[in-house]
């Protein structure tokens, strides 16, 4: 968990700013405000990442390689002594500069990292839908429960109830 | 069969349209926070415990925020745990005095 308390202003105006969050001055009343929107943003980036990217290719498998970093960057450079919030930005830089020289090998690099991590992020990510699985498994058994109870009352009626 | 025949002004009351007309008629001086349409005694003492003691105290709130709905909303359910209701017509109130007196 980022020490967003600890960042300054204008830090916090920075990381709102690169998360698109609309804002005014980020001043003692508006601060709680702010850095709550800026946590929100942060996990929703850490749940949607790994799945978006799940079908790039080439040029975007590579960013898939350096965007896999990048929450844990902000982790690490948040400790840091002079913490310059764009320094968080120029260390993700080299990875990219990497992978661009020698394009073809970290393609397939980049492309065995998604996979691995995905499995994982997809148990996570299931876990955290609006209503439960195991809960839409019980409500489809009781209504099939339901009409199956129905089903066998209507059935000694049948044979009776025709037209003749 | 109607047992139940409420009044022009408790339907008013109901819906608040008496409080807000009241607040953006004129300007807020020195009002109460709970002369703002949408927050009643329990929202306006949790305001007031916050330091939010006046109108014009959420009223420097909601111009610091830009008067932007989002951002005010937020602010004011975390603040004092305004339902969605509640938040519209604290915000509506706020917008339509500024856009009087502002």
């Amino acid at each position: 968990m980022t020490t967003l308390s600890s960042k300054s202003a204008e830090e916090i105006r920075w990381m709102l700013d690169d998360y698109g969050i609309k804002h005014g001055p980020v001043v003692d009343s508006t601060r709680a405000l702010y850095e709550k929107k800026l946590r929100e943003a942060m996990a929703k980036q850490r749940k949607t990442k790994p799945q978006s990217d799940r079908t790039y290719y080439r040029e975007e498998a590579e960013l898939t390689y350096v965007h896999h970093h990048r929450p844990q960057r902000y982790d690490a450079v948040s400790h840091r002594a002079r913490s310059n919030y764009r320094g968080m930005d120029y260390t993700d830089e080299p990875a990219i500069y990497r992978t661009q020289a020698s394009p073809f090998l970290n393609v397939s690099q980049a492309r065995n990292m998604p996979f691995e991590p995905e499995k994982p992020n997809i148990l996570e990510s299931s876990s955290t839908r609006w209503v439960p699985v195991w809960l839409q498994i019980l409500v489809f058994l009781i209504v099939s429960g339901l009409l199956y109870l129905i089903f066998i009352n209507m059935e000694p009626a049948e044979p009776v109830k025709r037209l003749t | 069969m109607l047992l139940f025949r409420p009044s022009i002004t408790q339907i008013n009351n109901v819906l608040g349209i008496t409080k807000h007309n009241d607040f953006v008629a004129e300007p807020m001086g020195e009002k109460s926070v709970m002369a703002l349409a949408g927050i009643g005694e329990v929202l306006g003492k949790r305001l007031e415990e916050k330091g939010f003691d006046k109108a014009y105290v959420v009223l420097g709130q909601f111009l610091v925020l830009k008067k932007d709905e989002e951002l005010f909303r937020a602010w004011l359910k975390d603040t004092c745990g305004a339902n969605t209701r509640q938040q519209g017509d604290c915000y509506s109130c706020l917008r339509e005095w500024c856009d009087s007196f502002l």
